[in-house]
């Protein structure tokens, strides 16, 4: 029988540990209500990168993500990693931690982090995910500097994760202008399976 | 790479840079600091990038507001 379980209104990673408990405990049939849709696809890119199907359905009070047995051959999860398999051996992270580029001179480090972003459209080989988190968030938000190539990074397919602790934070949740609210997981996950890390 | 179109303003340093941005962009006129493109060659590693139609208008900002600067490259 497939249990339901509710998560609404709990904080960025919590949904997302529900969901991790759940299948550690070799539960695959469930459904998790929460409240907002990043908080459902966080969910559901777990329950995917465990190799279990996983499916979002929005409901009058929030979403519903249902999660299954693991079925690699169902069509979403095998473009999930049909996305994933070009990179999935090295991909090429970057770590941004703060609104500058190096440490010294507050000014010339905004600069340098602008020549920076700028540089990165221009290059043949873009890294695949670029994580953002601590002071780095407010590169994210609405008002920001690199918006502009950031927003040009992305839909060339790079994947731009913020950490949504920082955002809270700084409260900047509601003025993301670019990338996805990832939580812990997510970007320890990114960290860890990098091919090459870069920090700037 | 920086494109047809635009033309690029060489400047003696990043202060240069930030300075002529913000009374440049003050004046309403599209620009970005962008690293200066390797065929070119200056002191500040930084150039102010702005669309060549605003090339009269960029020149007067700068000139009314005494920025040094080395010179002006229209990208062909």
């Amino acid at each position: 029988m497939s249990e339901i379980y509710n998560a609404r209104g709990l904080p960025c990673p919590k949904p997302v540990l529900m969901a991790k408990n759940f299948l550690d405990e070799g539960k695959n049939d469930f459904s998790i209500l929460v409240s907002g849709s990043d908080q459902a696809e966080n969910v559901m890119k777990f329950a995917h990168s465990r190799k279990h199907s996983a499916e979002i359905v929005e409901t009058n009070e929030g979403f519903r993500v249902s999660i299954g047995a693991p079925a690699p051959s169902m069509k979403h999860v095998e473009k999930s990693v049909q996305k994933q398999e070009k990179t999935i051996s090295s991909p090429v992270v970057m770590t941004i931690t703060s609104c500058e580029m190096g440490f010294g001179d507050k000014v010339l480090g905004e600069v340098l982090i602008r020549a920076l972003f700028h540089t990165l459209t221009e290059m043949d080989e873009s890294p695949d995910t670029i994580v953002f988190y601590n002071g780095g968030v407010r590169l994210t938000v609405e008002g920001s500097p690199v918006l502009e190539d950031l927003s040009a990074l992305e839909k060339n397919g790079v994947e731009l994760l913020v950490c949504g602790t920082c955002l809270g934070h700084f409260g900047l949740t509601d003025s993301l202008a670019v990338g996805r609210v990832s939580n812990m997981y997510a970007i320890a996950e990114t960290l860890f399976s990098a091919g090459k890390l870069v920090t700037v | 790479m920086t494109g047809a179109g635009y033309a690029l303003l060489l400047l003696p340093s990043v202060s240069h840079a930030l300075l002529s941005e913000k009374v440049v962009k003050a004046e309403g006129i599209s620009c970005k600091l962008i690293p200066t493109p390797r065929e070119i060659s200056t002191d500040c590693g930084i150039v102010l990038r702005f669309l060549k139609e605003d090339k009269k208008r960029l020149e007067n900002v700068i000139e009314e507001n005494g920025i040094d600067f080395k010179r002006i490259v229209v990208i062909q």
